[in-house]
């Protein structure tokens, strides 16, 4: 354990934060974009995300020394997921993307993103964020009052 | 061991406990989000607190005659400089749908705590040297 473990564990929710803002830009800045490059319609993303352990990681109190592997070390995105669920169907037969076919013909089919969903999670993504600058700042001061020993 | 050297050492003990805590703390709360992350605590004072018990216990009481090693002792002697601080994962409960048991904002409150307990050991660390200061001047 060293002396910046706290700063570099409050370092990876960060960044793993910023990126969840970052997508959730991209979800509703693409809330109703009917084309994408690659042909289909636009999907909203989630970020997945996983703890990040190099080693095997007992689930139980009682694990010899030599197999712990000490304090975690933070957060790490495992993979953007696309979801890929119906999106919602707007009767616009006039639109150059309304469905030719089938039995949705004239519905415009826009993205699956909930706007208000989005705004929910970039409240969550934001204090999740504010929570581990406070923890980069606890540090911070920490240290301070021990450089401040003998004075 | 004098008086000083016991308290610097104590305390030196504390503040090590205090950084490991904030880590584990911090750990826990970057993984807030994170399915079936469970909780880690730190368990320490208690188990100080015992040694140094056994500590007085064994100067000033009766101890029970064994006629071999292997006996069941009446008191038993623990050095406090032997204990060290242990991490206990929460694996068995669950507070959330996706099987996280963080709390944030226990988590947060607990951070709040532990920066303020350091704070308050390094100025006992600090009496403790402007004291030496003293008596050298």
């Amino acid at each position: 354990m060293g002396l910046f473990t706290s700063i570099n564990i409050a370092a990876t929710g960060m960044s793993v934060e910023s990126l969840r803002r970052d997508i959730i830009s991209d979800n509703i800045a693409n809330a109703s974009t009917t084309r994408t490059a690659d042909g289909g319609k636009f999907k909203k993303s989630t970020l997945i995300l996983e703890a990040i352990q190099d080693d095997l990681q007992y689930r139980n109190p009682f694990v010899p020394a030599d197999k712990d592997s000490g304090v975690g070390k933070g957060v790490r995105a495992l993979r953007v997921e696309k979801d890929n669920s119906q999106g919602r169907l707007v009767y616009d037969p006039t639109h150059p993307d309304a469905i030719q076919t089938g039995p949705n013909t004239g519905y415009v089919e826009y993205p699956n993103v909930n706007i208000v969903n989005e705004m929910v999670n970039l409240i969550s993504a934001s204090r999740a964020y504010e929570a581990n600058a406070t923890v980069i700042q606890g540090s911070k001061e920490m240290f301070q009052s021990a450089l401040q020993i003998g004075k | 061991m004098n008086s000083f050297t016991r308290s610097v050492d104590l305390l030196h003990r504390a503040m090590d406990v205090s950084t490991l805590r904030y880590s584990v703390s911090a750990n826990n709360l970057a993984n807030a989000g994170v399915p079936n992350f469970k909780r880690t605590t730190v368990n320490f004072e208690a188990a100080l607190k015992e040694a140094i018990d056994s500590e007085k216990n064994a100067k000033d009481s009766f101890v029970l005659k064994t006629s071999d090693d292997r006996h069941i002792q009446s008191k038993t002697y623990t050095d406090y400089r032997t204990v060290e601080p242990r991490r206990v994962l929460d694996y068995a409960t669950t507070s959330d749908a996706n099987g996280n048991n963080v709390d944030a904002e226990a988590e947060a409150m607990d951070i709040l705590k532990t920066q303020l307990n350091y704070q308050l050991l390094t100025q006992m660390q600090s009496f403790q040297f402007s004291q030496m200061h003293i008596v050298l001047k």
